[in-house]
């Protein structure tokens, strides 16, 4: 099986907080792999350190069958990501930021324009196009920074919770978009924590908690493993172990 | 109200604390870095604390001292008034500066809150009575009340003792003036708070306010017609003069004049209460109407995107000639952001008015053959001073390149560009923004004063281009070992580098701009074009060679700058 991410003992730790702690990834070529795991599991840490936004403290990791560390340039320029914070010029409007990711990835000029304005259509960004990013609103942010991270063709996406906070139309959209992208060859690495999309669109599972893959492989596989039937969110909350935890209880707050 | 002004001060105490805190988790250079920080509120408020003890010694001194010597009670009292007229001033400007600075967003952090608007309106006047400028005017003048009465306790003349009551009404006063400033200085912060709520309504009054102060601070000398020290020192002489002698009748509601006039009137044995219901009477009107403002304020929107606005740009590809394309688009999208906020206008918009003011205002006073006239008389000087407030003014992009592009730097990090195209296109960036500026400055000086050798102006163009050029590794190194994420939008220290940089990028402005001065300032006009010419070359081969070995550090700190982009 060809991978289009490996990882071997990758970790991460900021003094004396280990948060992600030795992971193994194996993501292969044209899956859509969802990466799942409770807040502060360590997912948007990974993807920074697979993106080259942070730096892994050990272990090393092959993206498309290139060494990230050795060849950080050649890399970025085979991947496309919509990282936690967007990674948006506030003061730039669409069209420019689109026109600033197709120059840095050397994209000729019709090229760059014919793409932008198809990727601007189907984002339903075109008379948005000239306002400032910084005047958009949450959704809109979303759309413009996949995108940008669409726009130059990468092989494999990494997008870290792509599905939050865009309305139903929107999410529509995008699952279409990615889902045609995967069956055209790609690849996607995605977070979420909404688990009826990740369901229903990806094939591949990894489970992280507290900076460790606690499972990892398709759908069917972990089902096999943690429990026949279940549906993600009982699969997900069997493998982290808050399936036995009882509701909380608060009692002054029945009045 | 006094559990919600106890909770409000314990969770500042707190903030002050925890960012202290924040940076545990960061590398060695990082933690230094922001250690370094507080340097500078360490010693602000260690100067506050020692104004306040100043200000308890002295108002306790003038106290005793006005009852001990009687015949003095009045220059002690005209300094008093003199003191708080002054005070009064800056309970006006400060909220104007401070708010146009963008420090006036406070107000409806806690509207969420269970607390009513009349107690936030309430605990936001009093936080107030701790702006640097009023902390020691209440408890200087507490101080002075109370000395006047321990004045009365040691001197044994019953005529004096009428001074017993002084000190009473002295300690209202005191109390009427602290309620009187909290509140005009309230008032201004709400109205410029409200203001600047919507994005584009602030920015327009930043840039109107920052441009017209910078031309009134040099009305004075252009109302001048002499620059003659004597004349100088002599008309301080008259000020003096003037204000120790009856101010005219528009004064008297002024509340330095009434607590002046209260606690005169007590010392002499006179009704005070006339005025001091005049003092607590504004104090009231004013506390008023900071809460008509107030409510004003809370009741509008925040708009950071309400009006949008479409740009005229197409956003077509510009690809600087001979550069890399990912350094050109880099420098592209430092230039677009840097014109849509207040400090990137500022940079262009400032030194040609600037210049042109300095220019007229020293072409018209009569000081030939000094050096304050060289300014009006030779424009390509003024050219030169337009560059040298274009490179100052530029600080904020020029010495924080990282940091002011908040999740725009993630973009470039995860995009295929190297560590040196990177530098490089920044560098391009700043000098555009730099040049925009210098450019604007050059029409200016040529429309004002365009006398002068035409080789001086092109050399003192080359000048500043190697000024630039020697700067560029140094700032780009201080953006990578310094960076603090900042706000273009603001013009105050929201917006600023980091104080260490700035403080580095003084005297490194001063050090680059000191050969192309001495040169033009000694050197015939063809000898200076040369010899420019000359030093841009030396500036040329030393800066690119240094700025791709400053880029090799980015590389290892280029996690850090991620963090601090994105305010963590």
């Amino acid at each position: 099986m060809s991978l289009a991410l490996e990882t071997t003992s990758l970790r991460k730790a900021f003094g004396e907080l280990v948060a992600v702690d030795g992971i193994d990834l194996a993501v292969p070529r044209g899956s859509f792999y969802g990466f799942l795991g409770p807040n502060g599991a360590g997912k948007s840490t990974t993807i920074k350190c697979l993106t080259g936004l942070l730096r892994p403290t050990s272990g090393s990791c092959r993206i498309l069958g290139l060494d990230p560390q050795t060849d950080p340039v050649g890399v970025k320029k085979r991947i496309g990501v919509v990282p936690e914070d967007l990674a948006l010029f506030d003061r730039l409007t669409g069209v420019e930021t689109l026109t600033f990711v197709g120059q840095v990835y050397g994209l000729e000029a019709s090229s760059l324009r014919n793409r932008s304005a198809e990727l601007l259509e189907v984002m339903d960004l075109v008379e948005a196009s000239r306002e400032l990013v910084a005047d958009y609103s949450h959704g809109m942010r979303k759309k413009i920074a996949l995108a940008a991270a669409l726009l130059p063709a990468p092989r494999l996406l990494f997008l870290d919770e792509p599905f939050e906070g865009i309305d139903a139309v929107a999410s529509r959209q995008v699952k279409g978009l990615l889902t045609e992208f995967v069956h055209n060859g790609g690849t996607v690495f995605l977070t979420s924590h909404i688990l009826e999309i990740v369901e229903r669109i990806c094939d591949h599972i990894g489970v992280i908690r507290k900076g460790r893959l606690i499972a990892q492989g398709t759908l069917a596989d972990l089902r096999a493993n943690a429990g026949a039937g279940k549906s993600l969110e009982e699969l997900f909350l069997t493998l982290i172990g808050a399936e036995y935890a009882a509701p909380p209880k608060l009692d002054w707050l029945a009045g | 109200m006094t559990r919600t002004l106890w909770a409000f001060t314990w969770i500042r105490w707190r903030m002050l604390i925890n960012s202290l805190r924040s940076a545990q988790r960061r590398d060695a250079v990082e933690r230094v870095s922001r250690a370094a920080s507080l340097i500078i509120p360490g010693l602000f408020l260690a100067s506050a604390c020692s104004s306040v003890l100043a200000a308890l010694g002295f108002g306790a001194f003038a106290g005793w001292y006005s009852v001990v010597h009687p015949m003095q009670a009045v220059s002690v009292l005209t300094a008093i008034r003199v003191f708080l007229l002054l005070i009064g001033i800056f309970a006006v400007l400060v909220p104007l500066f401070v708010g146009a600075h963008g420090g006036a967003g406070r107000v409806t952090r806690f509207l969420l809150l269970p607390v009513s608007r009349r107690t936030l309106h309430a605990i936001e006047v009093c936080s107030s009575l701790t702006d640097p400028w009023m902390v020691f005017v209440t408890p200087g003048l507490i101080a002075y009340a109370l000395g006047m009465f321990a004045g009365v306790l040691v001197t044994p003349e019953v005529w004096l003792h009428r001074f017993y009551f002084a000190s009473v009404v002295a300690f209202a006063g005191a109390v009427g003036i602290a309620v009187v400033f909290a509140s005009l200085s309230s008032t201004i912060a709400f109205l410029v708070s409200w203001l600047v709520r919507d994005r584009r309504r602030g920015e327009i009054f930043v840039l109107v306010f920052i441009v017209m102060l910078s031309g009134a601070s040099l009305a004075p000398a252009f109302l001048s017609r002499t620059f003659d020290g004597s004349a100088a020192a002599a008309s301080g002489r008259a000020q003096t003069s003037w204000v120790m002698a009856e101010l005219p009748w528009w004064t008297r509601p002024l509340p330095s004049e009434l607590y002046g006039a209260a606690v005169g009137a007590a010392s002499s044995a006179s009704s005070p209460w006339l005025p001091l219901a005049g003092l607590f009477a504004e104090g009231a009107v004013l506390y008023a109407l900071s809460s008509a403002v107030h409510r004003r304020v809370i009741e509008s929107v925040e708009s950071g995107r309400t009006r949008r606005h479409q740009t005229r740009s197409t956003g077509r590809a510009f690809r600087i000639p001979g550069m890399w394309p990912g350094s050109s688009a880099v420098a592209t999208a430092q230039v677009r952001t840097a014109m849509r906020s207040v400090r990137g206008r500022l940079v262009v918009l400032l030194p040609g008015p600037v210049v042109a003011m300095l220019a007229m205002t020293f072409s018209h006073v009569h000081a030939d053959g000094t050096w304050v006239s060289v300014l009006g008389s030779h424009g390509y000087a003024a050219f030169g001073a337009g560059i040298v407030i274009a490179l100052y003014a530029a600080q904020a992009f020029t010495l924080n390149q990282f940091g002011s592009d908040r999740s725009g730097l993630t973009r470039e990090f995860i995009a295929p560009i190297r560590d040196v195209d990177l530098v490089r296109g920044k560098a391009a960036g700043c000098a555009a923004i730099i040049g925009a500026g210098a450019a604007l400055s050059l029409l200016c000086a040529l429309a004002v004063a365009p006398e002068g050798s035409p080789l001086l102006w092109i050399a003192t163009f080359l000048g500043g281009a190697a000024a630039f050029l020697i700067l560029t590794p140094a700032a780009a190194l201080l953006s990578i070992v310094l960076p603090v994420a900042s706000d273009l939008s603001k013009t105050g220290s929201a917006g600023n580098p980091h104080g260490l940089a700035m403080a580095a990028g003084m005297f490194l402005v001063g050090l680059a701009v000191l050969p192309a001065g001495a040169i033009i300032a000694m050197l015939s006009p063809s000898a200076a074009l040369v010899a420019m010419a000359i030093w841009l070359a030396i500036a040329a081969s030393i800066a690119m060679p240094l700025l791709s070995l400053v880029s090799r550090l980015l590389k290892l700190r280029r996690e850090n700058l991620a963090l601090v982009a994105q305010g963590r």
